[in-house]
């Protein structure tokens, strides 16, 4: 086909035509800015919630490197250095750890880092600078705490490092510190590379075929780079290996915060219903909008094709039309939703935040900006899909046959020049005229049935406008109901069973792997100082220790008789096994079975829930006694292992067994207990002073404590001191944050649906007014014919605000049926998933927005309605141009 | 040589009871730089015909020979592609694109192809029929007659086989309507153009080479190109 030269004039009229119409514009750029500001506050604050649990995950591993080689040469790292597709290499040598008494606790990697290695594994010092002399050393600010070493440059650090299983005292000066992490899985630091060539020279030989052992790692590479992109890691690391010439296992380490596991799914099924929401929301405006203009310039388009343009020529007019509307519109989007995004990141970070050192500070990215453009103009494309359609299919002969009969609205036509267009219209029109038509004898004209007969003959703008305004209404009311389903005592007493609680920060960290969960983190310092404190009433610890269980012959028959033979247990076996037959013959074997042990004080034993039997704590405290554990993974299931009045033994970690008579059956809170299960748990509680007979002296897992009220405050400024600035690795929880988390995050949820479901109601009741607007200025002669004939102004007008009223009706209807459909089908089972939901079911918000809604819907007519009275009746009823 | 030619064409609206009959077998010729004037009370069917001869719209049944080429059977693209490069209009409401200025008008079927424009012809066309002053304004700024004057400088612009007229003077007063006629009749004969008007004026028909009359969608008399 012959490619015509026709752009420029093309371009000329859709401008022209586009410049023709100021406030239309100005309502479908409007609409596109609401658009594209709804996409980039959904993208700006949904991505900075995925980019920072891809942060913590990073922390955790320790680095953001896409990948890494282990144990290279310097020959190996030569040929991975030189690989063109890699963006960055980088590497650093390990030394050895770091084995000082103080840091048992904190292992501690000692490596000569490259400055863009340190950069990517979080230890570029932030004071100070990379190690330079050979004595000098890099190290985390928690290090240096647990060392007794202050964080001053110059300061000495005596370390003991074990390099391949010997071990050197080294006194380093501190040149640099940076802010270490506690959630990360191992501690680093720094030196010189000097240093490091002296204490651990480079082996020669590869480690790529033989396994390497522990004795042989230091002075070894670790290469550390990124590829272009993060996709597909898998691939694009067994790919350089081949390319490097690497055997295909060598060590090798691809970063898992990555890999895409730790984007929570149902944070991405909501991000991808939000979306979808706001497409929709998007497409019914933008839809509506460019459909009513192009019905208003049907004579127009008529016009132009019967002078030759064609259907696609014409089709490339609406889409410039839109492209050029975009162009302003969505810029503008980016201010609002920026704006509105300034507004929501501090709530939204606020809950997100995963622990003490992510910032909540978040920088404006590019690919947002290129995220929500994207969306927005998609939303426009597909907007303009039936517009383009119905200006291409526009007939030549209507811009010839219309020129007398006036402006004339498109949907409308058919039924106001039935008489004229008699032999064109076809018999199935005819018969509903027919109907139309004795069914109007019977009734009497009046305004509302007038009305009535006008929002039907337009019927599809009613379906989109109602659509775009039940959209925010549906919103609001699941959300209001959602958030009132938050049930602050159900919250509360999940978290914390005390005034306060107090453990390891890594215990109840889920982001923490399970390997690096302290769970005797409760000091003797800290339980010191807390006695010297004024004001506190009971303090109650609880210990643990995780000890599988060695059951005698007649105990082993009784759980088999109770829980693999009881149908009630068979879901769970199921669901723990996964289905795996075999896996569930060995659980029956015996073989997996975890236990914890627990010592508790008496506050503890009092909170213990369903008991059966009875909690007699002067008893219990005898030593004689123990109580027992249910099966089941802290659901219904509850099935008892063993009944009060049987004998079980518990043994230590040395193997050594107490025989005791079980007291009663109960469950650990879930507040109190540790939170990782194994397959199948079968616990036992024991009394603190015989736990500790047992175990031999440990450490609390968690400490709780109440304080008289009055004290309150001060304990929570002192421990608030203490976990900060004593020993960072505690973590406490009050009663009072909890209560203030909870609120923080009813307020979250209720903020961001608010402001979400506000942005989509102004979305609604623009494609109200739109449509509004432009019927009653398409029907300005109609109007002055009527008046003409003898309606009065006041009837008039009553006609309008009966339409507007129609629209309200419909509106109100459809949003209280899918309210409630949402909130049984959607909010309950989404709630559910949430231990603090209690369900209700409302529709209360709807009623109090319907009142709004209402006014809106009969303030619009009536203000268009004076405004077109402006003009005299003759001068209306002359041909409006 | 004959630039029009329809073969028994008929344009029915309805079934049945309903059934109108806007044309009913009207055959045609026009010859080459002939100026035809169709003349018929309002309900003829004279628009129609003026309808099916430029593509506007389908025959029921029969053909339309423009340039000896079968249009009825073209696809809507492709009609339209047809009727800017073969056929120029003129309506009687003018129907000039109101964001266009007189000259963008009167090129836009030229543009339109994405064409060159025939700048010495354009400027002859635009000579004639005096619009030489106009060319920048705006069709809103234009009297009747001047906005008529550009619609018939667009229709000769892309040098059509078949300039169409549907009452070109039905929106103008007497004396500006024998203006636009005979700039109308003197452009044709000047640039040797194939005309075909309608009317229902007979005095105005009177100023065409040969009027046919028609009534009821058949040709009461004319119908065959005199000799």
């Amino acid at each position: 086909m012959r490619r015509v030269k026709n752009q420029k004039v093309l371009r000329r009229l859709a401008d022209r035509t586009r410049k023709a119409g100021k406030s239309r514009n100005i309502i479908a750029i409007l609409a596109i800015a609401l658009t594209t500001a709804l996409f980039t506050t959904v993208f700006t604050v949904g991505g900075s919630i995925i980019e920072k649990q891809q942060e913590a995950a990073m922390r955790q591993v320790g680095g953001t490197a896409h990948a890494g080689y282990k144990y290279l040469t310097q020959a190996e790292y030569d040929i991975v250095k030189k690989d063109e597709k890699l963006k960055e290499v980088s590497y650093r040598i390990i030394v050895g750890d770091a084995v000082n008494e103080e840091l048992l606790k904190l292992r501690t990697e000692i490596s000569y880092y490259e400055d863009l290695d340190a950069k990517m594994s979080f230890c570029y010092p932030e004071e100070g600078h990379m190690p330079e002399k050979e004595d000098e050393i890099v190290m985390s600010d928690l290090t240096l705490h647990a060392l007794g070493v202050p964080c001053k440059i110059g300061a000495k650090v005596p370390l003991k490092i074990q390099i391949n299983g010997d071990t050197v005292e080294q006194t380093f000066a501190l040149c640099g510190y940076f802010k270490g992490d506690t959630i990360s899985q191992s501690q680093v630091a720094a030196v010189s590379k000097t240093y490091a060539k002296k204490a651990a020279p480079m082996p020669t030989t590869s480690a790529m075929d033989t396994n390497i052992e522990a004795s042989d790692y230091a002075g070894r590479i670790m290469a550390d780079f990124n590829f272009v992109t993060s996709l597909n890691l898998e691939k694009q690391a067994a790919e350089l290996t081949e390319r490097c010439g690497f055997p295909e296992d060598a060590p090798m380490g691809i970063n898992w915060a990555y890999m895409g596991k730790e984007i929570d799914y149902e944070l991405a099924l909501l991000l991808i219903s939000i979306l979808l929401i706001v497409l929709a929301s998007g497409y019914l405006i933008i839809y509506n909008i460019f459909y009513i203009n192009v019905y208003q310039d049907i004579r127009y388009y008529g016009l132009l094709k019967t002078i030759g343009t064609t259907g696609r020529q014409l089709r490339r007019m609406v889409y410039r039309q839109a492209y050029m509307m975009s162009l302003y519109g969505i810029p503008s989007g980016f201010i609002a939703g920026i704006a509105v995004g300034k507004i929501l990141l501090p709530v939204v970070m606020g809950k997100f935040s995963f622990s003490g050192t992510t910032d909540t500070k978040v920088t404006l990215k590019l690919w947002v900006f290129i995220a929500a453009a994207v969306f927005s103009f998609i939303t426009v494309i597909l907007s303009c899909i039936r517009p383009c359609r119905i200006a291409a299919k526009v007939s030549p002969v209507e811009a010839v046959r219309y020129t007398e009969g006036g402006e004339e609205e498109g949907a409308g036509r058919k039924w106001r020049n039935f008489e004229n267009t008699e032999p064109r219209k076809n018999t199935k029109i005819a018969k509903a005229e027919k109907k139309r038509k004795t069914e109007k004898k019977t009734r009497r004209v009046n305004p509302r049935e007038m009305a009535w007969q006008n929002i039907r003959r337009n019927r599809k703008k009613v379906v989109i406008v109602v659509a775009s305004l039940s959209l925010a209404l549906v919103l609001l009311n699941s959300i209001c109901s959602l958030v009132r389903g938050f049930d602050m005592d159900k919250f509360v007493s999940r978290l914390i069973l005390s005034d306060f609680s107090i453990s390891d920060a890594t215990l109840d960290n889920f982001s923490v792997s399970y390997e690096s969960v302290v769970t005797d983190g409760v000091t003797e310092d800290f339980l010191r100082e807390l006695k010297s404190q004024e004001g506190i009433e009971e303090i109650g610890n609880i210990y643990l220790k995780e000890i599988d269980p060695v059951l005698s012959e007649e105990n082993y028959g009784l759980i088999e008789e109770r829980i693999f033979e009881n149908p009630k247990a068979q879901d769970t076996l199921e669901w723990v096994s996964g289905g795996d037959k075999e896996l569930l013959d060995d659980l029956r074997e015996g073989l997996w079975m975890d236990g914890k042990v627990y010592g508790i004080g008496e506050l503890v034993m009092d909170k213990l829930e369903n008991p059966e039997g009875s909690l007699d704590w002067e008893k219990f405290r005898t030593g004689k006694y123990v109580i027992a554990a249910r099966f089941g993974l802290m659901d219904e299931t509850g099935i008892d292992f063993f009944l009060p009045g049987e004998k079980v033994t518990v043994y230590n970690e040395a193997g050594e067994g107490r025989e005791y008579e079980v007291l009663a059956v109960a469950d650990m809170p879930y507040a109190c207990g540790f939170q990782h299960f194994g397959m199948f748990n079968c616990d036992f509680i024991l009394p603190e002073g015989e736990y500790l007979e047992l175990m031999g002296e440990s450490r609390p897992m968690r400490t709780l404590f109440n304080v008289a009220s009055e004290q309150e405050d001060i304990v929570e400024a002192w421990i608030s001191d203490y976990c900060e600035n004593v020993e960072p690795a505690l973590l406490y929880q009050s009663k009072a944050s909890i209560v203030e988390e909870f609120d923080s995050y009813r307020n979250l949820i209720a903020m961001v649906g608010s402001l979400l479901a506000f942005i989509l109601a102004l979305i609604g009741i623009l494609n109200f007014i739109n449509t509004m607007v432009t019927s009653v200025l398409s029907r300005k002669q109609e109007f002055a014919m009527m008046e003409a004939v003898g309606m009065t102004g006041a009837q008039l007008k009553r006609m309008l605000c009966f339409e507007g009223g129609y629209y309200a009706l419909y509106t109100g209807i459809i949003s209280v049926i899918f309210s409630s459909i949402i909130s049984v089908l959607v909010v309950k089972p989404y709630g559910d998933e949430m231990f603090f939901f209690r369900w209700h079911f409302t529709l209360l918000p709807l009623a109090l927005c319907i009142p709004a809604l209402l006014a809106v819907v009969v303030l619009v007519p009536s203000v268009c309605h004076k405004s077109m009275r402006k003009t005299s009746v003759v001068d209306r009823m002359r041909k409006a141009e | 040589m004959k630039v029009l030619r329809t073969d028994d064409l008929r344009k029915y609206y309805g079934t049945g009871e309903n059934q109108v009959r806007a044309l009913d077998g009207i055959d045609l010729t026009v010859e080459q730089g002939e100026f035809l004037a169709i003349v018929g009370t309002s309900g003829s069917g004279k628009s129609t015909l003026l309808h099916m001869l430029g593509g506007l719209d389908r025959p029921t049944s029969g053909k339309v020979y423009v340039d000896d080429k079968d249009i009825s059977r073209l696809k809507d693209d492709a009609l339209c592609v047809f009727r800017r490069r073969k056929i120029g209009f003129v309506f009687q409401s003018y129907n000039l694109v109101p964001v266009l200025n007189v000259y963008e008008n009167i090129v836009l079927p030229i543009e339109l192809d994405g064409n060159e424009i025939d700048r010495v012809y354009v400027d002859r066309v635009i000579d004639v029929l005096g619009l030489k002053n106009k060319l920048t304004s705006l069709p809103s700024q234009l009297s009747g007659g001047q906005q008529q004057r550009v619609a018939i400088a667009r229709a000769l612009a892309s040098k059509p086989a078949l300039l169409l007229a549907d009452e070109p003077t039905g929106n103008l007063d007497s004396r500006t309507s024998q203006d636009v006629l005979g700039l109308l009749k003197v452009t044709g004969e000047k640039f040797g153009q194939t005309m075909v008007m309608i009317t229902h004026n007979e005095e105005i028909a009177q100023m065409a080479d040969r009027i046919i009359r028609i009534e009821d969608g058949r040709i009461l008399k004319g119908g065959e190109a005199d000799a």
